[in-house]
């Protein structure tokens, strides 16, 4: 028996998208008359996902924040071509994605291992879990995860960057739902894998 | 009920991006199927690591240089036109400048470098698969759960198991005799790749944990084998603030390292478990991190 994945328009993700997008196509129109308010909202509103999202295919923090400038001055410069029926991070996520892929191709290379550390975990800590522990799970997923090919990293990163579904996600990388899920199973399982060792803590203090 | 196996549906079917006939067709083949359910179970251990995935916030200086460049009025990415000829021959006399400083630099590097053999070089290219290996062992000894093939507190017999086992050369110092252990060897992992055995050691100098990696060279990628250095004997010092630990790497006599620990001074104390000499430890000691 064969499987499609089904096409979830309804799921969070999209419904989000579509009653964000007026307000966001209206502060992009703002933006591109000038208006330095709604850049700063924009701006705001995008630039720790989008940045993540470049830190983590580039492994470089130097390289992460020229993409993230490239990010937004390209979606100024296009913003005309912004229809509002995706959400304006899908748009931006792609154009990271695609600046990464042309950054990949000059240099071949990519980045410091501690490039922006763990403290980043650190700030979503609930008082009553464990600080140490859970900073120390956090910056090993974030090795583990920096540690997979570009193509498995890039489905992992936008899924649990931003929750996006499949489908967003497929629209991002520009490949099909399936190539999507099967990557994300790759993923899950190379990193399943690779902190084996954590599973015992991590189960104990659940 | 599915017969076969559902393997590749399952971290969709854990995402619940699956039609509820699917999802359903699945359930019923997972109650049936034990390698399915094991292949679940450990998708869904993936996606619970996934979900500590950190968001890095972008630095603070980014937004002050984005709204520079909006109030600049120019959102456009610049792309810079290539020189004329009258503008090209103004550039002749600062590239003769910048030739005669090269060749100065060059003087001077070579007069510091004969004064000291030993180069420290903070390194901000990629991490190596040896230097991620390192780090997390470092922190799975840090928590008391390194893993031992080989468990002894005697250096001579770990430097021997190593040879018979992988063909490494550790040169662990032995123990003075009759005085206090400079160091406490815990014990030896091997690991095997594609391309050859890595072995870790793990070891204490005052109670603070080091490991050590090594590999025979052709085990590790080209591109990552750490430079030996031309003329100076070159360590790469890498630090990863987030676990505080450092990262020395370097490469001799075809083998590479990466030292891991939380020692201050950029851990340099874990050298002197193999550099016993007194000289070798001052220039080691002595040796300035180049940034």
């Amino acid at each position: 028996m064969a499987f499609e994945l089904t096409r979830k328009l309804a799921s969070a993700g999209v419904t989000r998208g579509v009653s964000e997008a007026p307000n966001e196509a209206a502060l992009l129109a703002a933006c591109q008359e000038g208006d330095e308010q709604a850049f700063r909202s924009l701006f705001d509103s995008h630039k720790d996902r989008v940045y993540s999202l470049a830190l983590y295919l580039t492994r470089d923090e130097a390289v992460a924040s020229d993409m993230t400038q490239q990010a937004f001055l390209t979606l100024l410069a296009k913003g005309k071509e912004f229809r509002g029926d995706a959400k304006l991070s899908t748009w931006l996520y792609r154009l990271v994605v695609n600046l990464c892929s042309d950054e990949r191709r000059r240099q071949r290379r990519s980045m410091p291992l501690a490039a922006a550390g763990g403290k980043e975990a650190m700030s979503e800590k609930s008082p009553q879990e464990n600080r140490f522990a859970r900073g120390e799970i956090a910056l090993a997923v974030k090795r583990a995860i920096e540690s997979l090919k570009p193509k498995l990293r890039a489905p992992v990163v936008l899924k649990y960057l931003d929750d996006l579904s499949y489908q967003e996600i497929s629209q991002v990388l520009g490949c099909s739902m399936g190539t999507v899920a099967s990557r994300l199973n790759r993923g899950h399982k190379l990193l399943a894998r690779k902190l084996a060792y954590l599973r015992a803590s991590l189960e104990g203090d659940e | 009920m599915l017969r076969r196996h559902v393997g590749k549906y399952l971290s969709a079917y854990s995402h619940g991006e699956l039609s509820s006939d699917q999802a359903s067709s699945i359930a019923q083949h997972l109650l049936g199927c034990d390698r399915c359910r094991k292949e679940l179970d450990e998708i869904e251990w993936g996606i619970s690591l996934a979900r500590h995935l950190p968001k890095l916030p972008a630095p603070s200086g980014l937004s002050n240089a984005m709204q520079n460049l909006f109030q600049s009025g120019s959102p456009t990415p610049r792309v810079s036109r290539p020189l004329s000829f009258p503008q090209a021959r103004w550039l002749a006399i600062p590239a003769a400048v910048a030739m005669l400083g090269a060749v100065l630099g060059s003087v001077l590097w070579y007069q510091r470098m004969r004064d000291n053999p030993i180069s420290i070089a903070s390194t901000g290219r990629s991490a190596t698969k040896l230097e991620v290996l390192a780090l997390d062992l470092h922190m799975q000894q840090r928590r008391g759960l390194q893993q031992l093939d080989f468990s002894t507190e005697d250096p001579q017999a770990l430097r021997v198991w190593a040879a018979q086992q992988t063909g490494l050369k550790l040169d662990l110092a032995d123990q003075p005799a009759g005085g206090d252990p400079q160091y406490q060897v815990d014990g030896a992992r091997i690991w095997p790749t594609s391309r050859g055995q890595i072995v870790s050691v793990f070891f204490t100098v005052d109670q603070i944990p080091v490991t050590l990696i090594a590999a025979n060279v052709r085990t590790v990628a080209k591109g990552e084998v750490p430079s030996k250095g031309i003329f100076q004997k070159k360590i790469f010092y890498r630090f990863d603030s987030a676990s505080n630990t450092s990262l020395l790497s370097w490469t001799r006599d075809d083998q590479s390292y990466v030292l891991a620990s939380d020692l201050p001074n950029l851990g340099r104390a874990a050298c002197f478990v193999c550099h016993t000499s007194p000289h070798r430890r001052e220039l080691i000691g002595n040796a300035k991190l180049e940034r």
